[in-house]
C-alpha cells in the first residue's frame, strides 16, 4: 500500500527530502549561533565578486540543488527508463540527495556543481527534437564561455580546503563527499551491470557507465576537489544494487527486509553524521566578532596568521590577507610554514618566520587552541611564546583571541648587531 | 549417555580444571586486563561504560564495543568481580573444546577424530593464557559457534542462532570482519572452481556484512572521522607497532598452535584448495586464510590471528586423523591401528600441553608490590595528580591509583600518541634534568614511579636526572619507588 503511494508521488517526496537535506545545515548553523555562509568557496567567491556577506545569498545554491535533483530524476527516467516510472530512477535520486558531497555542493557556492547542473541540462536537451537543437547549441556555447572565464580563475582549480589525495569518503574525512556504504553498493552495482552488459541492448549503456565510474573514481582519488562528479555514477550504480536486492526473490523474505532496512539505515546514519559536523565548520559568533574587530582595528595591508581553515574567513570577514590560501599553487609550502610556526616553542625560530612573512596579527580560535594544547598537557608551541613582550593581546572573547606581533625596534636590532 | 559425550565432558572438565587451577594459583591478571576490569566496575556503578575517562591520558574520550563488559558486569552481580574476572574468560575458552568437537563432527561425521579436535582446542598454547580478562576470550568461541550455526543454517533454530550470535559478535569485537573476509574468500574460491554459491548462503553473507558495517559505524563513526583509514591500525604509535603486528615468525607460529596440528592442517588446506572440494572444509580453510591474510596486511594482531588459525588447525586435524586411521587399516601396519589413538594422544600431549603451560607461566602480570605502589598513590597524592608510569602500567595507575596517567594502550582518538610515547621514554632515560623537568611540566607530572618492570623495560637502574634539590623519594618498598617533583624549570 505504501509503495504504490510512493511511486505515484515520488517526485514530491524526493524534492521534499532534498529540501530537508539542503536546509538542515542552515537550520543547525542558526541554532548553534554560527554563520549561515557555509563553505570556504562561498566566502572566496563573495569576496572576489565584492558582494556583501549576506546569508540571503545561500538561497541560490539551494534552489540550484533542488533543480538539479528534479532534472537528474527526469534524466534517468527519460534517458534510461524510457519514461516509465521505475524504482531505479527514484532510488538513484534518493541516494544522490543523501550524499554528503551533494549537500555540501548545494549549500555553498560551488563552481563544479554548476558545471554538473549544466551537464545534466545538456544531456536532457540532447534528447529533444530538431527544433530544440538551437537552444542546445546556445547552451553549449554559454557553457563554453563560462568555462573559458572560469578557467582563468581559481574557481575550478580549488581545492578550498586542505583536502588530501584519497579523501573522498565522508565517513573517513570531513571533506569526503561519498558515503562508504553508497560506495560499497556502487561496487556491487558494478558487478550487476557487468553481468547485464552481456545483453547486446545494454552493452553500450553498461560499458559507458562502468568506464565513467572508474574514470571519475581515479580522477577523484588524485584530485578530491572533483569528487562531486563521481556522485552521479555512484548513485546510479548503488541504486542498481538496491533495486536488484529489492526485486530479487529471497529464500527468506525476513532477511531481505532486514538487509534493505540496514542498508537504508546506514546511508541515513552516514548523512546524519555529516549533517551533525558540517555546520560546525562555520565560524561562531565569537570568531565573527574577532574577525570584525580585525577588520576595523588593523591596517589594511596586515597579514593575519592562523590555521589554514581560517584563511577564507580572514579574507572575507576581516578583509585582510591570510598567510596563505589552500587554493594557492604553493599551498604545500604554506602548510609547512604554518606547521613550523605553530609547533615552535622557541623565539629564535618562530620570530624570524613571522618577520619574514610580515605577519602582524595572530588569530587564535578554539579549534587551533585545541590542536596546540591537547588534553592532559600544558601549553606548548606557539601559545607558550605569547608571554614574550613582542606579543600583545588586542582582542579576546571567550577562547577567541587576536594577538598583535610587533616588529623588533630599530634600537634593539642595532644593539644585537653591536653585541655580535 | 553416549560414550563420546562422556569423553567430551571429561575433556571439557579437564580443560576447565587445568585453566582454573592455573588462573587462581597465579596472582593478578595481565596488565591490559585492568582496563576492562575498570570498565566493568563502571558499568556496575552507573550502568554505562566509561566512555569519557578523566584519568586516561589526563582525560579523553574512549570508544569500544561494550557487550563483553556488560556480560561480565551482569555475572558480577551473582559472583564477586575478581572471581568473575578469572572464571568467565576461562569458561569461554574452555567451551572451545565443545565447539571444536561440534564443528569437527559436522565436517568429518566421525566422533573419535572430533574428540581429538576438542582436546587440541582445549590445550592450544596460544589460547592458554589463563589470566587474561579481555573481550577476545569471549569472542573467539563465539565466532566458531557462529560458523557452526552457519553450517547448519538450513535448520530453523540454527538460522536464528546464527543471527543472534552474529549480532553478539558484532557488538563484542570488530575482529568479526575476519569471518566476513572468510566468507568473501569462500565465495571467491567457489567462483574460481566454477561452482555456484548457494543463494541462501549468499543472502546470509550479504545481510551479515551490511549489519556488521552498520554496527561498527554506530560505535566508531567519530573515530573513523578523526583517524580515517588509520583507525584500522588503532592509532598505535609507530615505535611499538611491531609489538602488535610483528613480522611473521614460522617457528613461533608452529609453537603457538602445536606442531602436529599445524603440519596436518597445512596439508589439509593444500588438498582443499587444489584437490578435494568439500564445501564445509573450504569454509574453514577460507576463514584460516582470512586470518593469515589480515595478519600479513597487517590488519589483525599476530596473536589473534594465531588463535584463529590454531582452533582451525585443531578442527582440520580431525579430517587428517580419520583418513590416517583408515589408511593404516589398509596397510601392513593394520595391527597398529588399535594403538593409533594412543600414539597420537601421546604425541599431541607432548607438543601441546607443555607449551600451553609455558604460555600460562610466562604471562606478563604485575606483582603484589606493584599493585601496592599504585594503591599507595591513591591514598597519598592529590586527586588531580598526573603520575609518570610506563605505558604498560598505565591501566594499573588508573585502576588502583585512581590517578591520571600520561599514556596507556587505548590509543584511539588520541592525537599525539607517538609524541607521548617518545616523551615517556625520554623521561625514563634522559640524563638531563632540564629536559626531564620540561617534559614533566608539559604533562603537569608531580610524581614519578619506578618499578622493576620499568627498569627492565628501559634498561635502567635509576632515573638518571634525580637530584635531592628537585626530587624527593616518598615511597620505597621492595625495590619499587615513588618520587615527588619539588621544583620547576623556572626555579632551576
Amino acid at each position: 500500500m505504501i509503495m504504490p503511494h510512493l511511486y505515484r508521488n515520488e517526485k514530491k517526496y524526493l524534492l521534499f527530502l532534498a529540501a530537508l537535506c539542503l536546509i538542515t545545515p542552515f537550520l543547525s548553523a542558526l541554532i548553534l549561533g554560527r554563520s549561515l555562509l557555509l563553505g570556504n568557496e562561498t566566502l572566496f567567491i563573495l569576496h572576489r565578486l565584492h558582494l556583501p556577506l549576506h546569508p540571503g545569498w545561500m538561497v541560490l545554491p539551494v534552489l540550484l540543488g533542488l533543480l538539479t535533483i528534479f532534472l537528474f530524476h527526469r534524466l534517468l527516467k527519460e534517458r534510461i527508463n524510457g519514461g516509465k516510472l521505475e524504482l531505479w530512477a527514484a532510488s538513484a535520486t534518493f541516494l544522490l540527495l543523501l550524499s554528503p558531497g551533494f549537500i555540501r555542493a548545494f549549500t555553498t557556492f560551488s563552481s563544479i556543481s554548476s558545471i554538473a547542473f549544466l551537464g545534466i541540462i545538456t544531456l536532457l536537451w540532447s534528447r529533444k527534437e530538431e527544433k530544440s537543437k538551437l537552444a542546445l547549441a546556445f547552451l553549449l556555447c554559454l557553457t563554453a564561455v563560462f568555462l573559458a572565464i572560469l578557467l582563468h580563475q581559481p574557481f575550478l582549480r580549488g581545492p578550498f580546503s586542505l583536502i588530501h589525495q584519497g579523501e573522498i569518503i565522508s565517513d573517513f574525512s570531513p571533506w569526503g563527499g561519498i558515503s562508504i556504504f553508497t560506495l560499497l553498493l556502487a561496487f556491487l552495482g558494478l558487478g550487476i551491470v557487468w553481468q547485464e552488459r552481456r545483453h547486446s541492448a545494454n552493452l553500450y549503456r553498461s560499458t559507458s557507465l562502468i568506464l565513467l565510474f572508474w574514470g571519475l573514481f581515479t580522477v577523484a582519488f588524485f584530485f578530491p576537489q572533483a569528487q562531486f562528479l563521481l556522485l552521479f555514477p555512484t548513485a546510479v550504480l548503488a541504486s542498481r544494487t538496491l533495486v536488484f536486492l529489492f526485486q530479487r526473490t529471497w529464500n527468506r523474505p525476513l532477511l531481505k527486509d532486514f538487509t534493505i532496512f540496514v542498508i537504508l539505515l546506514t546511508v541515513f546514519i552516514s548523512t546524519l553524521t555529516f549533517l551533525k559536523h558540517y555546520p560546525l565548520e562555520s565560524p561562531t559568533q565569537d570568531e565573527l566578532a574577532a574577525l570584525e574587530w580585525i577588520k576595523k582595528n588593523t591596517p589594511e595591508q596586515s597579514i593575519i596568521f592562523s590555521s589554514p581553515e581560517e584563511s577564507y574567513r580572514i579574507l572575507a570577514f576581516a578583509q585582510r590577507t591570510p598567510l596563505f590560501l589552500p587554493h594557492d599553487p604553493h599551498r604545500h609550502q604554506g602548510v609547512i610554514l604554518t606547521e613550523h610556526i605553530l609547533n615552535s616553542s622557541y623565539t629564535s625560530t618562530t620570530f624570524p618566520l613571522l618577520e619574514e612573512n610580515n605577519v602582524s596579527f595572530i588569530f587564535i580560535t578554539p579549534a587551533l587552541r585545541s590542536y596546540l594544547h591537547p588534553p592532559g598537557t600544558e601549553q606548548p608551541g606557539l601559545l607558550s611564546l605569547f608571554k614574550n613582550e613582542r606579543f600583545k593581546l588586542r582582542h579576546a572573547r571567550n577562547t577567541v583571541e587576536v594577538w598583535e606581533f610587533t616588529k623588533e625596534k630599530k634600537e634593539e636590532v642595532l644593539k644585537k648587531r653591536r653585541r655580535s | 549417555m553416549k560414550k563420546t559425550h562422556l569423553v567430551l565432558g571429561i575433556i571439557f572438565l579437564v580443560t576447565i580444571t587445568a585453566r582454573l587451577l592455573l588462573a587462581f594459583s597465579l596472582p593478578n591478571l595481565t596488565y591490559d586486563s585492568y582496563f576492562h576490569l575498570r570498565q566493568v566496575e563502571h558499568i556496575r556503578e552507573t550502568g554505562l561504560p566509561l566512555y569519557l575517562d578523566p584519568l586516561s591520558y589526563g582525560g579523553r574520550e574512549l570508544t569500544f564495543l561494550p557487550l563483553f563488559h556488560y556480560l561480565a558486569a551482569f555475572f558480577s552481580f551473582f559472583l564477586p568481580l575478581p572471581l568473575v574476572a578469572k572464571l568467565f574468560p576461562n569458561l569461554c575458552l574452555a567451551s572451545l573444546t565443545i565447539i571444536s568437537y561440534l564443528l569437527a563432527l559436522k565436517i568429518t561425521n566421525k566422533e573419535t577424530p572430533s574428540l581429538f579436535a576438542a582436546g587440541i582446542a582445549g590445550f592450544l598454547p596460544i589460547t592458554f593464557s589463563t589470566n587474561i580478562f579481555s573481550p577476545f576470550s569471549f569472542f573467539l568461541p563465539l565466532i566458531f559457534l557462529i560458523i557452526y550455526a552457519f553450517l547448519r543454517r538450513n535448520e530453523e533454530r540454527f538460522f536464528l542462532m546464527y543471527l543472534v550470535l552474529f549480532l553478539l559478535a558484532s557488538f563484542t569485537s570488530p575482529i568479526t570482519i575476519v569471518l566476513l573476509l572468510g566468507f568473501a574468500i569462500y565465495a571467491l574460491l567457489l567462483f574460481l572452481e566454477q561452482k555456484p554459491l548457494p543463494a541462501e548462503e549468499g543472502e546470509l553473507m550479504l545481510a551479515s556484512a551490511f549489519f556488521f558495517l552498520w554496527s561498527q559505524f554506530l560505535f566508531f563513526n567519530k573515530t573513523l572521522l578523526q583517524e580515517g583509514w588509520r583507525f584500522i591500525w588503532q592509532n598505535i604509535p609507530p615505535a611499538i607497532v611491531a609489538d602488535y603486528f610483528p613480522h611473521f615468525s614460522l617457528p613461533q607460529a608452529v609453537l603457538a598452535v602445536s606442531a602436529i596440528p599445524f603440519l596436518a592442517s597445512c596439508y589439509v588446506i593444500y588438498r582443499s584448495l587444489f584437490q578435494t572440494h568439500h564445501r564445509e572444509l573450504l569454509l574453514m580453510v577460507s576463514v584460516a586464510l582470512a586470518a593469515v591474510l589480515m595478519t600479513f596486511l597487517p590488519l589483525l594482531q599476530f596473536d589473534h590471528a594465531l588463535s584463529f588459525f590454531g582452533i582451525i588447525t585443531a578442527i582440520l586435524f580431525a579430517t587428517i586423523y580419520g583418513e590416517g586411521e583408515q589408511f593404516l587399516k589398509k596397510t601392513k601396519g593394520a595391527l597398529l591401528s588399535t594403538w593409533f589413538p594412543g600414539i597420537i594422544f601421546l604425541l599431541l600431549a607432548a607438543t601441546t600441553i607443555v607449551p600451553a603451560i609455558n604460555t600460562t607461566l610466562t604471562q606478563e602480570r604485575p606483582g603484589a608490590s606493584e599493585l601496592e605502589l599504585f594503591s599507595w598513590l591513591r591514598d597519598h597524592t592529590p586527586p588531580n595528580s598526573t603520575i609518570l608510569a610506563p605505558l604498560q602500567e598505565g591501566h594499573l595507575l588508573t585502576k588502583f591509583g585512581k590517578r591520571r596517567n600520561i599514556m596507556d594502550d587505548q590509543f584511539s582518538l588520541v592525537i599525539d600518541t607517538g609524541q607521548r610515547f617518545q616523551d615517556i621514554t625520554t623521561l625514563y632515560t634522559t640524563p638531563f634534568k632540564t629536559e626531564a623537568l620540561s617534559l614533566l611540566e608539559k604533562y603537569d607530572v608531580k610524581y614519578l614511579t619506578l618499578t622493576p618492570q620499568a627498569r627492565t623495560h628501559f634498561n635502567i637502574s635509576q632515573l638518571p636526572y634525580l637530584s635531592p634539590d628537585c626530587f624527593r623519594q616518598v615511597y620505597s618498598e621492595n625495590d619499587h619507588h615513588i618520587y615527588q617533583r619539588t621544583c620547576s624549570l623556572k626555579q632551576n
